[in-house]
């Protein structure tokens, strides 16, 4: 990241949370592990819930959520709450679990981020809570096989009028954007709107199926799109090392979603910037 | 339900209309277009294939529409790459307006900034896969942002597919039906697909993997070894959805999708009068069972019906 800018740091515990709860950690072990390793001053902000599986985040307990809040008001640090797409099986469920998150830990959300329109409408009519649009929402090419695409300075696509729009109707507070390219330039991006960044890893692709949610089953009842888990996600994770790519390039497997490491990614044209750090090997 | 087919050779518009398809999709190619905003700038999902998969200029296209609509049948033009900016957006101006006037059924879209568009020039748009429509909250957004018809995506179920029609029956809907199954999601696979790498999940599978694991026991390695074989060489390497049609018959599905634009039409046919016949036995049917029972499955028969690997919608044979 370049030095002149103001930067907002924070720690992504998503797809994460029950990884570094498993491994005895506490919360605040964990996060002062990453505080250490990028050599901040103090971390601002967690997110928790999830980007990309809804079993993931309906299956967060009271626990999960009780052990983040608790440590996030000892540390004065803000909470996003980060809500996946609910296919159409879960989205009632969800609904409930969000009333009961927001009776139970109303203080202490700070602010919600989706990664659908569905969800943006819901979240805005029902709570009175600042909104952000997720990484999903910023569909811009993302592939280091093909170096001349990668290798530029790249302005993401997703600044539209319809985006501006959006922002003004449902008072969007935040845009998150993943590492996509060497150098990413966001000189064009709506005034009043603060801009986030994912690292060091970019997701390329994802999807419904889970392959680790079907180890366990009988052949005929393999890979079904959101399907039923016993969280395999947790103790799994494939690394590939594709011919197209330098092999200096991580490429991994985490749950649904497949991301390419790309934490030299440089952004430029925001005066402030949030920096979210998904910071996978202090657990592995 | 009607069935809807990639066209990339009108040559074979006979033989496809013949076989029975009454819907039919087609990306275009646009020079002006590459030269204005890049190589990387795709027009359509599979522009990267260039003309492999997008045979024909805008011209031809428009030349193409009364064509087809002298069969009968219905013409749809594909604008659904990932994402487009603001100055391609209103480039694409341009294209909604004369393929109106040429009388198109509509545009297939992937982003609310394309419906508004659609909608400002008069013309119909269909909510693409790109869109990802998961549950019945984004479908309504996109029906009261304009679309007149969504296209589920490929990864969800016969009862979520159903339930959303329930919730949102203004709009038509269309799902997939035949060929090219895909492993991730059609709305966030962000990988360029293109000729010389294909999609990203073409790397994958033949990439070198490791996979890691906490539980080292030996049964426990070689379960999970198995698994990602059989994820990476055999799941989805063709897919079908012909036992689902009854209920989608009975949903009212307004169409389902062959993909496979750059397959051979011959083949294409082939699955155009599976479906066909099977929707004509679907609508005979009181049950789903005698459904099942009276179905065809032609050549597929014996080959890819036996584990679940090649279907869109396994649950229908092999249980939720």
């Amino acid at each position: 990241m370049e030095n002149e800018i103001t930067m907002e740091h924070c720690v992504n515990l998503c797809e994460l949370i029950k990884q570094v709860l498993a491994s005895g950690m506490t919360i605040g072990e964990y996060v002062e592990q990453v505080r250490k390793e990028k050599g901040w001053d103090r971390v601002g902000r967690i997110y928790i819930g999830s980007y990309f599986c809804s079993h993931y985040f309906l299956h967060l307990t009271e626990w999960d959520f009780t052990q983040i809040f608790t440590y996030a008001k000892q540390a004065d640090c803000k909470i996003t709450l980060v809500l996946p797409v609910f296919t159409q099986k879960n989205l009632g469920s969800a609904k409930k679990f969000l009333d009961r998150l927001s009776c139970r830990f109303d203080d202490g959300i700070d602010e919600i981020t989706v990664n659908d329109y569905g969800m943006l409408v819901y979240i805005s009519s029902k709570y009175c809570v600042r909104v952000n649009l997720g990484r999903l929402f910023m569909k811009d090419y993302r592939d280091p096989r093909y170096p001349e695409y990668f290798n530029q300075v790249f302005s993401p696509a997703g600044f539209t009028k319809s985006l501006y729009s959006f922002i003004k109707k449902y008072r969007i507070h935040m845009v998150e954007l993943d590492p996509t390219h060497r150098e990413l330039d966001v000189s064009n991006k709506p005034e009043k709107v603060g801009i986030a960044i994912h690292t060091p890893f970019c997701y390329m692709t994802t999807g419904q199926i889970c392959e680790y949610a079907s180890i366990a089953k009988p052949l005929e009842k393999k890979f079904r799109p959101n399907m039923e888990c016993e969280a395999e996600c947790l103790t799994h994770h494939i690394e590939y090392e594709l011919e197209e790519l330098d092999p200096a390039r991580r490429v991994i497997r985490l749950g649904r979603t497949v991301y390419f490491e790309n934490g030299d990614c440089v952004v430029r044209g925001a005066d402030t910037l949030r920096e979210i750090v998904f910071s996978l090997d202090i657990i592995r | 339900m009607n069935v809807l087919v990639p066209l990339n050779n009108l040559e074979h518009l006979t033989q496809y209309v013949e076989a029975g398809a009454r819907e039919f999709y087609i990306g275009f190619y646009c020079d002006a277009w590459t030269e204005q905003f890049g190589a990387y700038a795709d027009l359509n999902r599979l522009s990267g294939y260039e003309k492999e998969a997008n045979t024909y200029s805008f011209e031809e296209i428009l030349a193409m529409v009364p064509k087809v609509k002298e069969t009968g049948s219905s013409i749809y033009i594909t604008f659904n790459s990932s994402v487009y900016s603001e100055e391609q957006v209103q480039y694409m101006r341009r294209y909604f307006e004369q393929l109106k006037q040429v009388g198109v059924d509509g545009v297939i879209v992937s982003c609310i900034e394309l419906v508004t568009l659609a909608k400002e020039c008069g013309v119909d748009s269909v909510a693409s896969t790109i869109c990802g429509i998961y549950n019945s909250d984004i479908a309504r957004f996109y029906y009261e942002a304009g679309a007149r018809r969504l296209i589920l995506p490929r990864d969800l179920s016969i009862e979520e597919v159903c339930s959303i029609m329930q919730a949102v029956p203004e709009v038509e809907y269309e799902v997939f039906m035949m060929r090219n199954g895909c492993t991730f999601s059609d709305a966030n696979c962000l990988g360029l697909h293109r000729l010389k790498n294909c999609a990203i999940c073409a790397s994958l599978r033949k990439g070198l993997h490791e996979l890691y694991m906490k539980n080292k026991q030996k049964g426990h390695q070689e379960e999970v070894k198995e698994n990602d074989r059989l994820f990476t060489k055999d799941f989805h390497k063709y897919s079908c959805g012909l036992c689902s049609i009854y209920d989608f018959v009975k949903a009212g599905v307004k169409a389902g999708k062959i993909v496979g634009r750059t397959d051979d039409w011959e083949d294409i046919c082939r699955d155009i009068r599976l479906v066909c016949e099977n929707v004509q036995i679907a609508k005979n049917c009181e049950t789903k069972e005698a459904y099942l029972e009276a179905m065809v499955r032609g050549e597929y028969e014996n080959g890819i019906c036996e584990d679940g690997m090649s279907c869109y919608y396994p649950e229908v044979r092999f249980g939720n």
